[in-house]
């Protein structure tokens, strides 16, 4: 018994599940975009003369798991839309095709996203969407306060925080972060001249200068009152609250550009806008996220694959699959088409994205992002001091980096 | 000759079952204990050359892991606030449908038996409709009854009694109908000769109805212990396991750690910790039902 089948029949008794090959090429998409991508599926099988292919959608809350029982019963789908996160896992698992051969072009893509689907100098997915993180702001708010446009540094944005603080009333705090989210904390710590992991993503670098003082600003935020220290689970309703304008700022993704149309009030409306996230010395980074589509490199029909991601990415494509799903596409020319260059809430994303840095390239990286957020709410809560935190993070990271460590290290000596 | 015989026709009829017990039980629970001395994780996926024997690290590991603290808290949180609780309401329910020339018996006994057979993923996608703040069935009945209705579901304080209280009702009916059928047969003249001696309704209780059944007593009770230290799939459609991970089982930790991290080592090795205190609550029972049998 080879190492697949071996793991296939412990996954069979583990999991009590069964997988059932079946022909024809398959796509496994998550979430509304697995739902959405339906019609597009249909018209590319229409028009090819090769293979066709059927689509799946997967829960984002199982795709995970389920990507990776999948791998381990030798059963992936032909083509894998996958997380950004997801990207370095799968290439540490070596299921992905490297797609440097084909010679795609990438140039009209975000930057960030080609980035973020390259390991080790291979291209192992083309970016199908993207997504960001920046401010959503109360333009009301602001001017009540004296300000007429969003902040652009740390620092103008301290002052404008300390100047809704004194306004009182309902406005008691000026931006809502909810300590358990880790994306603002790691969208600020990208705007370090430091990495968050270092030597290749293989140790923490919590404890370097840029790093603590990231940190440090965080942690300002939440001791001078500036936000309010929440878990989300305490949070109160963030579209009624903001629809109210009890805060000023919220640091969260694109897909609430259309939440907050549907359930903001109407005279709420217009008070409402979105900005690139403040740095320290002018506009800043943010985390870029999203998914890729990558080719399984066990699939047997390669070049059918590679047609389908290129027009799943193609100009037109990406045009009408955002307006289908309000995604922001990630090939750049493709936003003029689906009407989000005259969007000003969309362009925001569109300024944010071409600033933002894909998060450290680790397959344990996720789990590393979760404890950077645990350590802050230990610090806002006063559980720990910074320093205590930073170390314990750093040694939180080399021991679960321990394992890539050893495999580059091998690596590294069987090439020599 | 004729013993070794009968040993041989033994044999053949467990095979069958004894087969499938070590392909699909003993097998995978072996490997398993191997797996729990090594530190696969997705690297050995990607290639089984890459795992290394790291001996007992995992334990060790473990131990000195706080959201495994946090798992195991919680799990005896539920293990001993649930198994009370869900033995109470099936004790008090068959002594119900037990009362002599109580009508529609039958009905009720079908109806308390209903929760026990539907199927747990839609009952808890149910009971989240029913558990959910604004619009939830609970938290209007406790507002009709004038009360401040909870986030059930949303605030760490009241998540782990929300899933009590689902377990409870998913399974009540099975306990139910074991003691009903225990106290059946604790014979009428034991209760009027109690009542000729001057017991009241409580001392005929702990003196006659209780004895009677505590074998099943016994065993329901360490059946449903059994269950509460094994929860998962109600957090897992519920809550995640949130908020803020109070409602993460042991069984749940155990899963986010093989297949949302796939580090199948320390899985593993969590599963052992499960193993062995299962089998330290199993060998309760044989002595204390020795005692209770007359």
């Amino acid at each position: 018994m080879n190492r697949r089948q071996t793991l296939s029949l412990l996954m069979a008794a583990g999991l009590g599940a069964c997988f059932k090959r079946e022909d024809g090429m398959r796509i496994w998409a998550m979430g509304t975009e697995g739902e959405k991508i339906v019609p597009f599926i249909d018209a590319f099988n229409h028009k090819t003369t090769g293979p066709k292919f059927r689509s799946q959608a997967l829960p984002w809350s199982a795709a995970h798991e389920k990507l990776l029982t999948a791998f381990a019963a030798d059963n992936l789908p032909d083509v894998i839309a996958l997380g950004n996160t997801w990207v370095s896992e799968f290439a540490a698992l070596d299921a992905l095709e490297p797609l440097n051969q084909y010679g795609i072009d990438t140039s009209n893509m975000f930057e960030a996203a080609v980035d973020n689907a390259t390991i080790d100098g291979k291209l192992l997915g083309l970016p199908w969407y993207v997504e960001t993180r920046l401010l959503f702001y109360r333009k009301d708010n602001l001017a009540r306060a004296g300000f007429q446009n969003p902040p652009q540094t740390w620092a103008e944005w301290e002052a404008q925080l300390a100047a809704l603080g004194k306004i009182g009333g309902n406005h008691k705090f000026g931006a809502f972060m909810p300590v358990n989210e880790f994306e603002p904390l790691v969208a600020f710590c990208l705007q370090s001249q430091n990495q968050i992991l270092t030597h290749n993503a293989t140790k923490g670098g919590f404890q370097t200068n840029g790093i603590k003082a990231t940190f440090a600003f965080v942690k300002s935020l939440y001791d001078k009152g500036y936000a309010a220290i929440l878990s989300g689970a305490e949070a109160p309703d963030l579209y009624a609250s903001f629809g109210r304008g009890e805060f000023t700022f919220v640091i969260t993704g694109p897909w609430n550009i259309a939440e907050m149309r549907k359930r903001l009030p109407a005279d709420a409306q217009d008070k409402w806008a979105t900005a690139p996230l403040p740095g320290p010395t002018g506009l800043g980074a943010s985390i870029l996220g999203g998914v890729s589509l990558g080719i399984n490199k066990a699939s047997t029909q390669k070049t059918a694959a590679l047609e389908l991601i290129k027009e799943l990415t193609s100009v037109g494509v990406q045009a009408e699959f955002s307006k289908a799903t309000a995604d922001l596409p990630a090939v750049k020319p493709a936003w003029a088409l689906a009407g989000l260059e005259t969007d000003a809430k969309a362009h925001s994303f569109y300024q944010q994205l071409s600033l933002a840095k894909a998060p450290p390239k680790a397959p344990e990286w996720e789990r590393i992002a979760n404890e950077m957020a645990i350590a802050m709410e230990r610090v806002v809560r006063g559980i720990q001091s910074l320093d205590e935190a930073l170390a314990g993070l750093d040694d939180f990271a080399n021991d679960i980096l321990a394992k890539r460590r050893y495999m580059i290290n091998l690596k590294g000596n069987s090439h020599e | 000759m004729n013993k070794r015989l009968t040993l041989q026709a033994g044999w053949v009829f467990i095979a069958p079952s004894l087969f499938v017990l070590m392909v699909f039980f003993f097998g995978p629970v072996f490997l398993a204990l191997i797996m729990s001395f090594s530190d696969f994780d997705i690297y050995s996926l990607a290639d089984i050359d890459n795992l290394r024997w790291i001996g007992l690290d995992n334990y060790f590991k473990l131990v000195q892991t706080p959201l495994f603290w946090k798992a195991l808290g919680n799990t005896f949180y539920l293990a001993i606030f649930g198994t009370p609780l869900s033995i109470a309401v099936s004790l008090g329910l068959a002594m119900a449908l037990n009362v002599k020339n109580a009508p529609f018996k039958g009905f009720f006994r079908i109806v308390l038996f209903t929760p026990y057979v539907t199927t747990l993923v839609a009952a808890a996608a149910v009971w989240h409709f029913i558990l959910d703040t604004r619009s939830g069935l609970l938290n209007q009945g406790l507002r009709l009854l004038g009360l401040e209705g909870l986030d059930w579901l949303g605030d760490p304080h009241y998540s782990l009694p929300a899933i009590i209280l689902f377990s409870i009702w998913k399974s009540f009916g099975y306990n139910m109908l074991i003691l009903l059928a225990a106290l059946q047969k604790i014979p009428d003249e034991l209760y009027e000769a109690a009542t000729l001696d001057g017991a009241n309704a409580w001392q005929r209780l702990l003196h006659v109805t209780l004895p009677g059944i505590m074998p099943s007593f016994w065993m329901v009770s360490l059946i449903t212990l059994a269950g509460y230290f094994q929860l998962f799939a109600e957090p897992y459609v519920m809550t995640q396991g949130g908020p803020a991970q109070s409602t993460l089982t042991l069984m749940y930790f155990m899963y986010n750690e093989g297949f949302k991290w796939w580090n199948l080592g320390t899985a593993s090795a969590t599963a052992f910790v499960l193993f062995i205190m299962l089998l330290g609550i199993s060998v309760l029972s044989p002595k204390n039902e020795a005692e209770t049998k007359p």
